[in-house]
């Protein structure tokens, strides 16, 4: 049990605010009496100096000259004195911005919790992998030969027709139809969508149900018209782990990422009491953000 | 010159890529400075060009944000891949068609917090451990550290005294954030994943933002952080932006391009002509902008950038998604003077002029498209677009608001003007990054404004109608010539320069109307010229007596947001030779090619969402490609 429940995103998030909170309120406690009382001081000392001008330097990449000191303290001292009297009027409280910002942050820490508890270890990654088979399989190839004539040409069902009697009795491709409009005739084993790309219009469907070995069509494109000859066709395969492992497991971190997010916003969610009093929300949506 | 239907265009040889590895900077730069007559005579080339968005932000940019967009860069990458995501607004979205590649350029400034510990806070210096960390990120080991850094997180073994310092808690900075997401998504020959970011400057309310882009991977990357905008640690001067690229190829080794910003809402100031942040424009501003910004973006959401009525009034194609009434964030009207600074084709001109007083043409730049969005998605075309911003995204509301409305200007921007635009196609020998980015170094590039047609150019001096007629034109053309952002120079006596001009239709889209070729000058006196010649065009249309071909027609039926494709040409190609031809003068020529009439996204939103239109709303466009120019250098 307590292993497990060392694993549980949610339990590292609360103990990582409770370490934070608890070093903070021990740093108040013992810090030297002046300076607890002296809160409008605001000091620069050498290493803070040395601080801007390193941050001033990562971008300039020279030494700041005595002008642009000037600046740099200038921006500091009024970015610093306006943030503590915002502070102090609470300007931080419902800014949308900073709302936005903040929650940006603990979902960044919710991901990086993801990483910690659930590493991408070639157990889960197979498991993942054969859960989601249906998602990792290879789309449906095809090598073939096609030869195409263009939507607006004249008389394009009798040359259609003639070309087809050519084919099937053994004849050649036309010269004046060899990569018409760019487009080769011959195709190595290329994927259907890598084809739709290329063809665009019904072109993939009609291969379907297009015969093997054998010239027939026309069939349909973005382009025109195509008479076509199939020579494999290869179904939808779950492709070997080992090629695609990146793949996987670019696709578990993110959905495993996700559901930390979602993990860690239902355990938060579950210490606030969500109470909609707005009428016109619809029940079966309150019913997602309030306990019954 | 019609479309002869019996042509053959753009033929591929077996895709091979032999380009073990990309040329080095140096060699592309001795290729450029002093280009031999035909570089490209031994070198495969590629069936098709690269299709993907420059310049796309997601939820790590503060204004996006703002506007409610939640998706991440990795969000942002998957999608481009063709992948499903839930868009910020709840709705699933997924492209017709998968990009090839994407950058995500989210604005450096605000771009989360500033890495302390890359900075070396004093209290994480103090610290053992955290001089450790800083000492292996200066080293070039961030990944390295961060590990270390969660590590020690995770068995509780985590500094005590840093605890503190926000910059060391276990989460990455957005930059690194950004990195690692291209990093994880880059898959070499599949899909490139750009590292970059926008580099925002906003001078007075004018738009003058460049997306950076990487040619490099995350060791390189992530040595150094974007440049920002805000003084003193940033500065809003190009100038500036140059300078941090430069020191960044010297300091890593690396390489890096930037792209200038659609200039349309920049008051004049994109493309200055005496000076530029108080200082007068000299030989060394020139060279620095010609080496730096390649590309320019002359195509997006908001509004399109080629050209514009004022400036060439005999072209009834330059009204084209026009934004002129202001500039970002409406603080000025517009007014005709500013026009020239602010759209290609004159600053593809002024560039000659300026070519002759400074040594240099500054503004020798290839075009691209690029979205803009503000959504994390790169969803540009008509019938599925997603908006610029959060808020529009897909609703029966959205084409009804307005997008900017400054009152005291009295500058108002209604969201049904926004574009469903564009994208950036790049010839590209492979699908990686080192191959699309020299291939956008040489300006081997066209913008579309959302479709996926197939454009070729090339310029030489002996083209023949025959070239077009071959099966294999682009061969004739890399043999006998240059490509689409190339240079012609020293013209043999007695020819006249010729190119080869086609296009294939995108397979999904519309047909084609016609292509153009867009020809500026600086003329015997100094005066620049422009002239747009119809080179080649579907049917049998004749020119009128003002030599213009006449519009295509329409088959759009609004109600019903549809179309036919029984007017236009699946492709066209030709053998454009120019009759105007001076060897004397300096001149540039670039395509615009145009689709047939098709119906705009307001038009599938009132279909589909049963929207009611504002009055006014364009409801129809013709979708277009720019090529990036080739210029004649006498």
């Amino acid at each position: 049990m307590i292993p497990r429940l060392l694993k549980e995103p949610f339990v590292h998030f609360v103990a990582i605010g409770a370490v934070l909170f608890a070093l903070y309120q021990t740093k108040e406690r013992l810090a030297p009496e002046e300076e607890v009382e002296d809160k409008d001081r605001i000091v620069i000392d050498q290493q803070e100096y040395d601080h801007l001008k390193e941050l001033w330097k990562i971008q300039w990449k020279r030494d700041p000259s005595p002008g642009d000191i000037k600046a740099l303290l200038d921006r500091h001292l009024r970015q610093e004195v306006f943030y503590r009297e915002a502070l102090k009027m609470n300007l931080d409280h419902n800014d949308e911005i900073i709302k936005k910002r903040l929650s940006q942050k603990m979902e960044a820490v919710a991901n990086d919790l993801s990483a910690l508890t659930q590493p991408p270890t070639d157990e889960r990654l197979m498991a993942f992998f054969h859960d989601n088979d249906d998602f990792f399989k290879l789309p449906r190839s095809y090598q073939f030969q096609q030869v195409l004539f263009l939507a607006n040409e004249t008389d394009v069902d009798a040359r259609l027709q003639s070309t087809l009697g050519t084919l099937r009795q053994g004849g050649g491709i036309p010269a004046d139809r060899v990569s018409k409009a760019g487009l080769k005739c011959d195709w190595p084993l290329t994927s259907v969508h890598d084809l739709d790309n290329a063809f665009g219009g019904d072109f993939t469907r009609s291969l379907e149900e297009a015969p093997l070995n054998e010239w027939s069509g026309p069939i349909r494109s973005g382009f025109g018209w195509h008479l076509v000859r199939i020579t494999t066709r290869q179904d939808s395969v779950l492709p070997d782990f080992e090629t695609v492992r990146d793949y996987v497991a670019r696709e578990y971190d993110y959905r495993s990422e996700m559901e930390s997010q979602d993990r860690v916003f239902e355990e938060l969610l579950g210490k606030y009491r969500v109470n909609i009093t707005a009428a016109d929300v619809p029940a079966e949506i309150k019913s997602n953000f309030v306990a019954p | 010159m019609k479309a002869l239907p019996y042509l053959v265009l753009l033929s591929i040889l077996p895709a091979v890529s032999q380009d073990a590895g990309a040329p080095s900077k140096e060699s592309l730069e001795r290729t450029q400075s002093k280009r031999p007559y035909s570089p490209y005579a031994d070198r495969s080339f590629p069936s098709r060009p690269f299709f993907g968005d420059t310049h796309l932000h997601t939820g790590f940019s503060m204004d996006a944000g703002a506007f409610g967009c939640t998706l991440t860069p990795r969000d942002a990458l998957r999608f481009a891949r063709g992948e499903q995501v839930t868009a910020s607004s709840g709705q699933p979205a997924k492209l017709s068609r998968p990009l090839d590649f994407l950058v995500v350029a989210d604005h450096s400034d605000n771009m989360g917090f500033f890495p302390d510990l890359f900075a070396g806070k004093p209290e994480i210096l103090a610290q053992p451990m955290g001089r450790k960390w800083y000492d292996m990120i200066r080293d070039g080991k961030g990944a390295e550290a961060a590990l270390d850094i969660i590590g020690q997180f995770s068995q509780g073994t985590f500094p005590e005294e840093l605890m503190y310092a926000p910059g060391s808690l276990p989460y990455k900075n957005a930059w690194q954030e950004t990195i690692d997401a291209a990093e994880h998504y880059n898959e070499p020959g599949r899909f490139t994943a750009f590292i970059g970011y926008e580099w925002t400057s906003l001078d007075k309310g004018n738009n003058l933002h460049r997306n950076v882009i990487f040619r490099d991977d995350g060791d390189k990357a992530s040595q150094v952080v974007p440049f920002t905008c805000t003084p003193p640690m940033g500065s809003n001067n190009p100038r500036d932006l140059w300078k941090w690229m430069a020191s960044y190829e010297e300091k890593t080794g690396g390489s890096v391009l930037a792209i200038a910003h659609n200039g349309n809402l920049s008051n004049g100031t994109m493309f200055p002509l005496v000076e530029s942040f108080g200082k007068k424009l000299d030989a060394n501003y020139a060279e620095e902008r010609a080496r730096w910004e390649r590309l320019y973006e002359v195509t997006q959401t908001k509004g399109d950038g080629e050209a514009h009525p004022f400036l060439s009034p005999n072209d009834e194609f330059a009204d084209f998604e026009t934004w002129d009434k202001g500039n970002l964030d409406g603080s000025e009207a517009k007014t005709n003077g500013m026009l020239a600074g602010e759209y290609a084709r004159s600053a593809l001109k002024s560039g000659l002029k300026l070519q002759t007083e400074l040594g240099t043409n500054p503004y020798k730049f290839g075009l691209v498209g690029s979205s803009d969005a503000h959504t994390g998605l790169a969803a540009m075309e008509e019938e599925n677009f997603f908006g610029k911003t959060t808020p529009q995204e897909p609703s029966p509301e959205r084409m009804l608001a307005k997008f900017m409305s400054n009152p005291k200007t009295g500058v108002t921007i209604y969201d049904w003007e926004v574009g469903a635009s564009g994208y950036a196609a790049v010839w590209a020998d492979e699908n990686t990054r080192a191959s699309i980015w020299d291939a956008m170094q040489r300006k081997e590039t066209y913008a579309t404004t959302g479709s996926r047609m197939i454009v070729r150019f090339f310029g030489g001096w002996d083209f023949e109608e025959a070239d077009a007629h071959t099966r294999n034109p682009a061969f004739a053309g890399y043999a006998k010539g240059v490509p689409m952002g190339g240079d012609l120079s020293a013209a043999p006596a007695g020819k006249s320069a010729t190119f080869i001009v086609a296009a294939l239709k995108d397979p999904i889209g519309a047909n084609l109307d016609r292509i153009q070729v867009v020809k500026g000058w600086l003329d015997a006196s100094g005066e620049l010229q422009e002239k747009v010649f119809d080179a080649v065009w579907s049917g049998d249309r004749q020119p009128g007596a003002d030599g213009k071909v006449p519009a295509v027609g329409s088959t759009v039926d609004v109600e019903n947001a549809t179309w036919t494709n029984t007017i236009g040409s699946p492709e066209l190609i030709t053998v454009w030779k120019d009759p105007d031809f001076d060897p004397k003068l300096k001149a540039f020529y670039y395509l615009r090619v145009l689709e047939i009439p098709t119906p705009r996204w307001t038009a599938y939103d009132a279909k589909r969402l049963g929207s009611k239109p504002l009055e006014g709303t364009r409801m129809t466009l013709q979708e277009r490609a720019y090529t990036s120019p080739i210029w004649y250098n006498p």
